[in-house]
């Protein structure tokens, strides 16, 4: 039997969702597109589906029935959540049931009563939570996994990368939770489809649109405000997604008379069709941008200055599913990526403008060969054409005399991977397998790189439930991300490998110990982890990026290790859940050129990371959610003391200040209570209405980002550690209808 | 409904409090001998001795013109030797923190062998350093370009064949009114400006000729011009490229700290002995 598992009310498709036929005691889970094939060899037997939040559905399957069967579930109603213990299988089940370790996958439902800063859920500060990974500055939506660096993540959303994960310098994501179904994160144990960076996949996805009725849904905060609307453009057979948000704090401050030039918003939209039963084409598209505007003459008539800058993302995936036969499923996607950002500044008659830009031109065609439930196959490939357009400077006036008009070198790479991945599992063996190969390449300036990349996955079953897991991914990258690394600028970049910088590589050992609790539907994980990386690029003491054009004279390649342990307990549903993760780990680097040639550790090696995040239903109307964070400090290199030298003029003296070896010293841990009450204050048929109550923060302790030396009360002076955010409360009205 | 969001933005500012910064303690930072150092062709050798100071000092860093502080940091007690070819060297107190030779100097490729013995704090830093062959300009000369209604300066130079050079090219001015510049007052009658300093590698063009025409935009026909070519090692090169790169305010705001390097075992700073070629120009001349 083989078809597509389906919400009966919105007609999307749902992934992850379980399959399974307890008379056999086989199944199967849903695929990326919602997608199963599960091979019965009796003439009829009982099948259940199975997802989290929804009612299981049991059919019984006969060779005559076979292929009139609905796979659509319904939702569980809420009243329910509250009082029973449900059977329904959780996303996190199927992964402790596969060979598929290393992940962690999370519905949107699950994170939206999760606090954060502002009352609106942020996929990506969600993902921060998790073991294995680590934030980077306080309240920015850096990604740093398993000891890997900032730029070593493939941020995909719906197929399509996303270069730019960060609003405001990175202090909000730009994913809309309205716009998103689920998201999975890949740290280690890496399938072969995926490649092209060292630490993670992030793969989101958007939903589909309802093919039903039409539904809104959206929210109003102190920051920002959305809105997302579906509907059937033909029902049940095509359906359409539309989601927006804007800040406004810029139109509050116009509205008082005051002034504040910037805003920020997000567009998503999303059409799906159905053909028929075997070809199903989906059209996605994102397009988001910060936008600075200053203009002088706004609070004085007649000024000669202004100063704007734009820095954003588009993406699109056309996509088509396509059922060859039943044993054959295949997706083929055209991709395109545009991330640029435009600086421009004018004084009188003299102006200038800035301008860097990649654009991405992808194909994807992947198949996956349901041979039986012993065997399956996955396969395919895929091209992306690079486009980088870096440093394109256009002056007019006076500006010209110290920065001259460049169009900027425009430069080309192909990357390109093919992939085969095979998973084994013999009947009467406690082992599976999932062995895979990619063969991935990328051409730049007649200069071409490529290289193997193993996968290797395996699960021993040690009883009903625990499981033992081992793997092994090579990755390679062909980008890096052009960046100063103290801070986020709107102008870091992206920029390929070239004849002398070469792809960084990792290899990543990974075991582990799955254990899920049926009766509480509570899965236990623990594992380990090594990896190597090798060209890890960082830039020479001093370098200066900005309008350098000669990037690889700046650029040094060194290695790096890291290593730890990651725990994690996490209870999907019920009327208490959420998780508890606990990360050990290590991160050091090794370039001969920095830090006098000594190993050091990363800047954001912390050792201890403990994460706490609970959601907890109190009634049907009043809904508590909290998450308490503790970290070790990251890494600093502060100033300890001071010399003097004769200056470049030989006749005065420059002070010259002395810091400690690279990120020698840790800062001191932090730890931090976020709470979001909600209260839901209209439910009816039609509408529901809920208002979040959060705190950021709550104790207001700080988090240690620098290390700074400040007077002290006895005339001396004294290291001080500031932190950026304290309490912050929020309040936010979110609506569905 | 304008008051009411007004009231909800203070509020909001108001009730987002500013932690309480949290303290840290260090460890303590033991001062060391900074040592800087300078050749003055057919005239003497200058080492200049200071000490660093912890950040953390009561007699903390008041600013950069914190002469007061400065004088205290000179080494005044020391015992300063430099080892050569040709016999150990004790340079005499010129003045506080300043020790000087008047001793003939190595041949292109020797090296000096310095060490410094601080009577005050009881603490010894070495440092080694190879006299570098000195590199002639081709000529040398300042014009005013009257298109431009600017002085420039012409230099030409022959980079030494099949030797890894590095050179540091500066051009200084002082008005003739305060007594101009020679190679007597240099380090007298007030402040030199520093006018053009470029650091050169041959890497790309060894042994060819160099050349270089520049404006020097804030010089007038009142001013006297000294131009300094020195081969220096490839040490002191990358110390000079570290005090330049860090020299901005943009890199002090984005880049990662970096500490300068240096050839001083258990010291900081840069003990340097290469030969500068010196050309002296009293532009007044041009006028005529």
């Amino acid at each position: 039997m083989s078809g597509t598992v389906t919400d009966a009310q919105s007609g999307e498709a749902i992934l992850f969702a379980s399959v399974f036929c307890q008379e056999l005691g086989i199944g199967t889970v849903t695929n990326d597109y919602g997608y199963f094939n599960l091979e019965l060899p009796l003439d009829s037997a009982y099948v259940t589906i199975n997802y989290l939040g929804y009612k299981p559905k049991t059919f019984l399957v006969t060779t005559d029935n076979v292929s009139d069967l609905d796979f659509s579930i319904e939702k569980e109603p809420n009243e329910l959540e509250a009082v029973t213990i449900k059977i329904d299988r959780t996303p996190q089940e199927e992964i402790h049931n596969s060979t598929q370790m290393s992940t962690v996958k999370i519905p949107i439902e699950d994170i939206k009563y999760i606090p954060s800063i502002g009352g609106e859920s942020d996929v990506i500060k969600v993902i921060q939570l998790l073991p294995g990974v680590q934030k980077g500055g306080e309240g920015g939506t850096g990604l740093y996994i398993r000891g890997g660096d900032v730029d070593q993540n493939l941020v995909l959303l719906d197929e399509a990368p996303v270069y730019n994960i960060g609003h405001l310098f990175g202090f909000f994501s730009v994913f809309n939770q309205d716009a998103i179904k689920d998201m999975t994160l890949y740290k280690g144990a890496f399938p072969s489809k995926y490649g092209g960076r060292l630490s993670s996949i992030l793969d989101i996805r958007m939903n589909d649109g309802n093919m039903q009725k039409f539904h809104c849904r959206g929210g109003v905060g102190l920051l920002s405000s959305r809105l997302m609307v579906e509907g059937p453009i033909w029902k049940d057979k095509g359906s359409f997604m539309v989601a927006g948000r804007r800040t406004y704090i810029d139109q509050i401050f116009k509205w008082v008379g005051s002034f504040l030039p910037y805003y920020f918003y997000d567009l998503n939209a999303k059409l799906n069709y159905k053909i028929n039963d075997k070809n199903h084409f989906y059209i996605t598209s994102y397009s988001g941008d910060d936008l600075l505007s200053f203009d002088q003459r706004d609070v004085e008539e007649e000024s000669p200055f202004n100063f704007g800058f734009s820095l954003g993302n588009l993406t699109a995936t056309a996509r088509w599913n396509r059922i060859v036969n039943e044993r054959l499923f295949a997706n083929y996607s055209f991709i395109y990526t545009n991330f640029d950002y435009n600086i421009t500044g004018r004084f009188d008659e003299n102006s200038l403008r800035i301008s860097s830009a990649i654009n991405d031109y992808g194909l994807k065609v992947d198949y996956e060969l349901f041979k039986n439930h012993n065997h399956m196959f996955k396969y395919g490939g895929m091209a992306i054409f690079h486009q980088f357009r870096p440093n394109i400077v256009n002056t007019q006036g006076e500006f010209t005399e110290f920065l001259e008009s460049d169009k900027g070198e425009p430069l080309g790479t192909l990357e390109s991977g093919v992939y085969f991945q095979h998973t084994y599992k013999k009947d009467s063996s406690k082992w599976e397998f999932r062995n895979g190969l990619r063969f991935s390449g990328a051409n730049v300036k007649n200069k071409n790189y490529g290289g193997i990349e193993p996968r290797f996955s395996a699960k021993f079953v040690v009883d009903s439930n625990s499981n033992l897991k081992f793997s092994y991914s090579l990755m390679r990258q062909y980008m890096h991300l052009v960046s100063s690394s103290t801070v986020a600028l709107p102008t870091d970049l992206w920029y390929p490998v070239t004849s002398t910088v070469k792809p960084q590589t990792s290899h990543q050992f990974a075991s582990g110990y799955s254990y899920f609790i049926n009766r509480f539907k509570t899965h236990v994980s623990l594992e380990t982890y090594y990896k190597y990386m090798s060209n890890l690029t960082e830039y020479r003491e001093g370098a200066n990026l900005l309008l350098n054009d000669d990037f690889e004279s700046e650029l040094l390649q060194g290695n790096g290790e890291s290593y730890g342990v990651e725990a994690l307990i996490k209870r999907d549903h019920g009327r208490w859940n959420g998780w508890i993760g606990y990360t050990l780990s290590w991160s050091r680097r090794f370039f001969e050129e920095l830090n006098g040639g000594d190993p050091y550790w990363a800047k954001y090696d912390r050792r201890h990371n403990v994460s706490v995040v609970q959601n907890f239903k109190i009634s049907s109307n009043w809904h508590f959610g909290a998450v308490w964070v503790y970290s070790s400090g990251s890494r600093f290199t502060p100033q300890t003391g001071l010399y003097a030298m004769p200056n470049a003029s030989l006749t005065g003296i420059d002070w010259i200040p002395v810091y400690t070896k690279r990120n020698a010293v840790s800062m001191s841990p932090s730890h931090r209570l976020d709470i979001n009450l909600v209260w839901k204050s209209k439910e009816t048929r039609r509408f529901k209405g809920e208002w979040h109550f959060g705190a950021y923060n709550l104790y207001n302790r700080a988090t240690p980002w620098r290390i700074e030396v400040v007077p002290d009360e006895n005339g001396g002076f004294k290291y001080i550690q500031p932190g950026l955010f304290g309490f912050i409360p929020s309040v936010a009205y979110n609506f569905e209808f | 409904m304008k008051v009411v969001c007004s009231i909800l933005c203070i509020l909001v500012s108001l009730m987002a409090c500013q932690p309480e910064p949290l303290d840290v303690k260090l460890e303590e930072y033991e001062p060391e001998i900074v040592v800087s150092s300078q050749v003055v062709p057919d005239y003497l050798m200058v080492v200049g001795l200071t000490r660093s100071f912890t950040v953390l000092s009561s007699a903390g860093f008041q600013g950069e013109g914190d002469t007061a502080l400065f004088e205290q940091l000179l080494v005044d007690s020391a015992l300063v030797t430099i080892e050569s070819s040709l016999g150990v060297d004790t340079l005499f107190q010129l003045s506080p923190g300043l020790f000087a030779s008047v001793n003939e100097l190595e041949d292109p490729g020797g090296t000096y062998h310095l060490t410094v013995k601080d009577y005050d704090e009881g603490k010894t830093a070495t440092a080694s350093s190879t006299m570098l062959k000195n590199i002639p300009f081709d000529t040398v000369y300042p014009y005013i370009n009257e298109e431009e209604e600017l002085i420039k300066m012409n230099v030409e130079f022959t980079d030494e064949k099949d030797v890894p050079n590095f050179y540091v090219l500066s051009v200084y001015s002082r008005n003739t009114n305060n007594g101009g510049i020679d190679v007597n007052t240099f380090f007298e009658n007030g402040s030199n400006n520093i006018e053009y300093l470029e650091l050169i590698t041959d890497k790309e063009i060894d042994g060819e000729k160099i050349v270089r025409d520049f404006g020097l935009f804030d010089v007038s026909t009142k001013d006297s011009l000294m131009v300094s070519l020195s081969n220096i090692s490839e040490g002191y090169y990358s110390f000079l490229v570290s005090r330049e790169r860090s020299g901005n305010i943009l890199a002090e705001v984005t880049n990662e700290p970096i500490n300068y390097p240096s050839n001083v075992e258990n010291g900081l700073g840069y003990f340097n002995t290469h030969y500068p070629s010196l050309q002296f120009f009293d532009l007044t001349s041009l006028n005529e």
